[in-house]
């Protein structure tokens, strides 16, 4: 073949191709590196999700699981923060329980990150940003924003049709790639599936006898600022939501409703002994009203065209005049979770005592980077600072 | 299986893409073509 004119032009466009390629690859692959975070001093072990289904090993979802156990028995919580990766308050309040908490009584379990893959995408169509920053004592901590789904380069292609077993219920195409539509999950199922299954089988191991799954969602839709429950949580979710309203802070009750298939509020409580609680904030980014998409309106959450839509009154809009800063919506997850406890508490016999939480006027006072450790060094100095504590308490001189 | 039959496929889209590209006249639809091509090596690479 003779080199010709076109070939010309043909290779210096190829060599401009992989230029773009070398770029935008590389900028997509930071999203690869997994967070890093620094767990409070209780913390006991740590495990990963394939400890409880082996076929999960060596996967993108193989996630990390932080115990924090009491010194007294008591009753096991689980706590999930990051089934969905571009609803960040939820990620953001399991990342301060599990480097603020304290545990006396009882078990707490943490996955900050349930759907590991979805952290390593956007979504598409979006422009959303790869990632957001903090700001904390000793500078900025970043975070992924990710996507909602299980990323599809691990997980392809999507079916036209998601049929959800063992219920046969029928979504699009692409929910097959949601973890909160997957449960109960399925060991020979799709990496989504087999994530599912797997938080299903350390619910069932554990023992865990109340469970949260951490959510944002858009401003229009009507489930914001609530609780789901399963029936049988019914009364704890109440006792909580009453607290709730006690000191100001407004919160809807949301009965899981028996028919729709494959949400942790529905699968865990049907399937697990566990009583199960699924929590929403407002989240502007994720709405189809907003505007300029950038990391302010993940931190400050300020959407002027969410407020003319809250103005007009055309749409019911949950969407404060203010704006809905990450400081409210992680305050919002973590008092909530605090009163579920306690009304579970409450309620049943056992006790699971958690301390050293960030209280809600606290965390809009001072925010939530106050919140975050400046890194392991100064958690290992709370570490060393506890045993001195423990020790002198034990009565060493 | 499915997944690799599918990124096979790709991987065949991003060779037929090249090819077009050499035999192809016009720059601009050289380019036109290099960004699909772009799309495409990126999935056979598995990196988006």
């Amino acid at each position: 073949m003779r080199f010709k004119k076109n070939h010309l032009s043909a290779s210096i466009i190829l060599l401009a191709s992989a230029a773009v390629s070398f770029l935008a690859g590389r900028e997509f692959l930071l999203m690869h590196e997994p967070d890093v975070f620094y767990p409070s001093p209780s913390l006991t072990r740590e495990g990963v999700l394939s400890d409880y289904f082996p076929g999960l090993k060596g996967t993108p979802n193989d996630t990390k699981i932080y115990f924090f156990e009491g010194a007294e028995s008591g009753p096991t919580a689980l706590l999930l923060g990051g089934t969905h990766a571009n609803e960040p308050a939820s990620a953001l309040a399991a990342v301060i329980i599990l480097e603020n908490v304290a545990v006396s009584a009882g078990r707490l379990i943490v996955l900050p990150r349930a759907n590991e893959s979805g952290y390593t995408c956007t979504d598409p169509m979006e422009g959303y940003p790869q990632f957001f920053s903090i700001k904390t004592r000793c500078g900025e901590r970043r975070f992924r924003f990710g996507s909602r789904m299980t990323n599809p380069v691990h997980q392809w292609p999507d079916p036209l049709v998601y049929s959800h077993r063992p219920s046969g219920q029928q979504l699009s195409g692409f929910e097959t790639r949601n973890l909160n539509r997957s449960y109960p999950g399925r060991p020979d199922g799709s990496l989504t599936d087999k994530t599912g299954y797997a938080i299903m089988e350390l619910i069932r191991v554990e023992n865990v006898a109340v469970a949260f799954d951490l959510h944002e969602a858009a401003p229009e839709i009507p489930i914001i600022n609530a609780i789901v429950y399963h029936e049988k949580a019914e009364e704890i979710a109440l006792n909580a939501i009453f607290e709730l309203e006690m000191e100001g802070i407004n919160c809807s009750p949301e009965r899981s409703p028996e028919n729709f298939h494959g949400l942790s509020h529905r699968e865990w409580g049907d399937y697990t002994g566990a009583n199960p609680f699924l929590m929403e904030t407002s989240n502007p980014i994720q709405g189809r009203l907003r505007g300029k998409t950038d990391t302010d309106l993940i931190v400050k959450g300020i959407s002027p065209e969410y407020l003319k839509a809250f103005k007009s009154g055309a749409l019911k809009i949950t969407y404060e005049p203010d704006g809905e800063p990450i400081e409210r919506r992680v305050a919002r997850h973590i008092t909530a979770f605090r009163k579920v406890v306690e009304a579970y508490n409450s309620l049943n016999d056992g006790q699971l005592t958690l301390t050293n939480l960030p209280e809600y006027p606290d965390i809009l006072e001072k925010g939530v980077g106050e919140y975050l450790p400046c890194g392991r060094q100064e958690s290992n100095d709370k570490k060393q600072t506890r045993k001195q504590n423990n020790t002198f308490k034990g009565g060493t001189p | 299986m499915l997944y690799w039959i599918y990124i096979a496929i790709a991987a065949f889209i991003s060779i037929m893409l090249l090819i077009e590209m050499l035999r192809e006249k016009d720059w601009r639809t050289q380019v036109a073509i290099a960004m699909i091509l772009i799309v495409s090596v990126l999935r056979v690479l598995r990196i988006k």
